[in-house]
């Protein structure tokens, strides 16, 4: 049947409406903005109302669109997990931390250092167990994705994935970040090496060395706006003690000093953001390029500008929505000190309640921006900008008979990433 | 009806992506190759609808090891097919319903969380509280005081009034001795007085307790200041200091894990803890206040005096006395003191003298914040 069935398929592929593009394929994003974007806002509000508990449910829609509307030469990837399943996962994750947090609970009523060490060690413990459960949600990411009927999957091990991120990271620190390329080569090349299409491996050939110069200049900037922050204040602190004392003034020259301490702060934050939105541009362009699926090499398109411009945007409709709360603040706050026949009780009570709403609307309003104009934004210009060469290969892989795995990695993510105790 | 039309098949076994004819068949899907050769058969029971584009059917088998799948694209095929094979499962598809379903089972499982907040937890706490060991309250009593001192201790004299003999210091000693001597509590109380200018007494675990120098300030005579020591003492006796340690981390754990990672979450978790710890300490308090009434009668005094301190200092808490205790209605603990104490009076003619202190004591009680050399110790001789 075998040779049968390749001979029907190259016959007839172009009557089943592919677009068979010599030997490179291209990426596409089929999906609607706007369904997204519904989407959110219905399961951010869905989320509030269920005190969170709708996540399970909101992740498996948000997926399922995403994967479905990413095309590879005509054909979609598709998502095959259930919110259960995460659901499900996450119960299992408590029920499995449950003694740590015991023992972490009665490390910290001991002494001094006990308690210090205890915290110390559980902080070392839940970031490394954190990276586990991230290799494990990869695990199950992948077995619930499907393209041409064939499953993706994962081997490895999650705690050798793990040990070697908590040992990259020490590096990075140490090196003020200068490891940092290596590391994400080093944590990607592990990743992507135990990641599978039925029988084709992947690999990942972005090099770190490449990263590490693409981006030392940020580095660069981002060490020398520091100096600059701490001689800036430096400076102002001598010059006010030089200044006050002739003049003899108290208020001047400290209003001015808080002015300029506010202004190389804020000096300082606009660069580190400006900065982290490049890097985060630098760093999916370099990753895109690097991927490779058995003999299928990934190319990109993808611009540096484009992936800043999402940073921007979420900046700017952050920052919208930051005026319209504070207005809606102002004039529920003027309403309320009008009404007089109320007790101050009532009003401070009053008070609360609007201010814990307002808070609530613009957290949920911005987790709402950053989903659409950062996560969605991204990776649709991500897909849009893929190019595949040797995609004719894609005929002929063949199954290799893994099942699905398990979705208590993901419970453990999300539980790890609940923090809260 | 349409009953067949053209598909891609995706066999499972490889990635090739086959052009296909489906047809209808009365209990199955059947599909086939151009050629007509039957490729597989899927009964409509053993189907589910997968994720897929607008415009497309995507069907495959859930339950079988492989992922292979059927696109139909055909729009007559499409609807044939579901009136052919009835009512088919969309694998993972969140729906109305089951959006419903969700909302309303997360809201039984808030108020089943809420319910054992306010139930279980202390209930747990407090079978649990007594089988802390001793030494084990006195040591996170010792890690407590470390805490305590970095938030109320600013480091410039030393925190504690008094040194050992300073008569203020004996008299105080004298004082919290009596009530000790009258009270069974499970660990020796070590009780100091405090520079701290706000009117308020706080007990760690492990029987530390501290007096601020603005409760002794306020405090009238020896009967009121022994009240609020009393109702310390109480706390040392119930052992809230462990009781409340356990309470928070049962509220973080049922409230931290439950709800979590959604924006907003945090500030549901702290109105959560913040409106169910009051209520527990509402409770603790009123308990503390009937255990230092009843302490004050023991020894022969009149429990009311605590009552009127309350409310005298209720008058003008500071900022800190709000954040340290929540000790709220000071009017409404006063009547129920009352009324305790109207049930069971003091006991005339007790063991002990007319008064807790003297007048002399007292003096020097009042002043033990002042490091002055106290003539009151000579004099007295």
């Amino acid at each position: 049947m075998g040779a049968n069935v390749s001979d029907i398929a190259s016959s007839e592929l172009t009557a089943a409406a592919a677009p068979a593009a010599g030997n490179v394929a291209k990426a596409r994003f089929t999906g609607d903005p706007r369904a997204f974007r519904n989407l959110m806002i219905r399961g951010a509000l869905l989320q509030v109302v269920t005190l969170g508990i709708y996540r399970f449910w909101l992740t498996t829609d948000a997926r399922r669109f995403l994967w479905v509307n990413t095309e590879i030469a005509g054909d979609s990837l598709e998502y095959t997990g259930t919110a259960i399943e995460l659901f499900l996962g996450f119960l299992i994750a408590v029920a499995l931390l449950v003694p740590f947090y015991v023992l972490l609970f009665f490390g910290t009523l001991e002494l001094g250092l006990v308690s210090q060490l205890s915290s110390a060690a559980a902080f070392v413990f839940l970031a490394v167990f954190g990276q586990y459960a991230y290799f494990r949600a990869r695990r199950y990411r992948l077995t619930r994705t499907v393209f041409r009927g064939l499953r993706f999957h994962q081997s490895g091990s999650a705690l050798s994935y793990a040990l070697r991120a908590l040992a990259w990271w020490i590096a990075t620190g140490i090196t003020l970040g200068l490891a940092y390329p290596w590391a994400v080569a080093s944590l990607e090349r592990y990743k992507l090496a135990h990641t599978h299409y039925g029988e084709w491996q992947s690999k990942f050939a972005g090099s770190g060395t490449r990263l590490f110069l693409r981006g030392i200049g940020l580095w660069l900037i981002m060490i020398a706006s520091f100096v600059a922050y701490g001689l800036a204040l430096q400076f102002i602190n001598k010059g006010t003690f030089d200044r006050a004392a002739p003049t003899g003034g108290e208020n001047a020259p400290s209003q001015m000093v808080m002015f300029l301490i506010v202004f190389f702060g804020t000096g300082l934050f606009v660069v580190a953001a400006v900065v982290y939105a490049i890097l985060q541009g630098i760093i999916t362009r370099w990753w895109l390029a690097g991927l490779r699926f058995g003999p299928v090499v990934v190319a990109t398109t993808l611009k540096k500008r484009q992936v800043f411009g999402a940073y921007l945007r979420c900046f700017l409709y952050g920052l919208l929505l930051l005026i319209v709360v504070s207005f809606v603040v102002g004039a529920l706050a003027a309403l309320l000190s009008l009404g007089v026949a109320v007790t101050k009780e009532a009003k401070e009570i009053m008070g609360a309640i609007l201010v814990i709403c307002l808070y609530v609307s613009f957290a949920v309003g911005f987790w709402v921006i950053y989903q659409l104009t950062i996560k969605f934004g991204i990776w649709r210009m991500a897909v849009d900008s893929v190019e595949l060469a040797g995609f004719d290969a894609i005929e002929r892989v063949r199954a290799d008979g893994t099942r699905p795995s398990s979705a208590v990695g993901e419970g453990l993510a999300d539980a790890l990433g609940a923090g809260g105790i | 009806m349409t009953t067949s039309g053209p598909a891609l098949y995706f066999d499972g076994r490889t990635s090739a992506r086959l052009a296909a004819t489906a047809e209808l068949g009365a209990q199955s899907l059947q599909i086939r190759s151009p050629s007509g050769d039957l490729l597989a058969e899927w009964p409509y029971a053993e189907l589910g609808i997968f994720s897929a584009p607008e415009g497309v059917l995507r069907l495959g088998r859930p339950r079988s090891p492989d992922a292979a799948r059927l696109e139909i694209r055909d729009s007559g095929l499409a609807i044939g097919f579901g009136q052919r094979a009835g009512a088919v499962r969309r694998v993972g598809e969140v729906d109305r319903r089951s959006r419903a379903k969700v909302v309303g089972w997360s809201f039984a499982a808030l108020v089943s969380a809420v319910l054992v907040a306010i139930f279980g937890v202390p209930a747990i706490v407090a079978r649990l509280t007594p089988l802390v060991p001793a030494r084990l309250e006195q040591r996170l009593g010792a890690s407590v005081d470390q805490q305590v001192r970095l938030l109320l201790d600013p480091g410039t004299r030393p925190f504690e009034c008094g040194t050992a003999a300073h008569a203020g210091r004996v008299a105080f000693d004298k004082l919290v001795h009596e009530l000790e001597a009258a009270a069974a509590l499970p660990f020796p109380v070590r009780a100091s007085v405090i520079r701290r200018p706000e009117a308020n007494a706080i007990a760690l675990p492990g029987g530390r307790v501290y007096v601020f120098q603005g409760l002794v300030a306020r405090a009238n005579n020896p009967d009121e200041l022994a009240g609020a020591i009393a109702h310390e003492m109480g706390h040392v006796a119930q052992r809230d200091g462990v009781r409340v340690l356990m309470q928070a981390a049962g509220l973080s754990f049922l409230f931290g894990m439950l709800i979590g990672d959604f924006s907003g979450g945090g500030v549901a978790v702290i109105a959560m803890r913040t409106v169910l710890q009051s209520s527990y300490s509402r409770e603790t308090e009123a308990a503390a206040d009937g255990y230092g009434a009843a302490l004050l009668g023991r020894l022969g005094r009149d429990p009311h005096a605590l009552g009127t301190i309350l409310i005298r200092i209720a008058g003008t808490p500071g900022p800190m006395a709000k954040i340290l205790l929540d000790h709220p209605e000071a009017e409404e603990r006063a009547a129920a003191i009352d009324a305790l104490a109207r049930a069971a009076p003091p006991r005339a003619g007790g063991t002990d003298a007319a008064t807790l202190l003297d007048d002399s004591e007292w003096a020097a009680l009042k002043r033990i914040c002042t490091t002055a050399p106290q003539q009151g110790v000579l004099g007295k001789q």
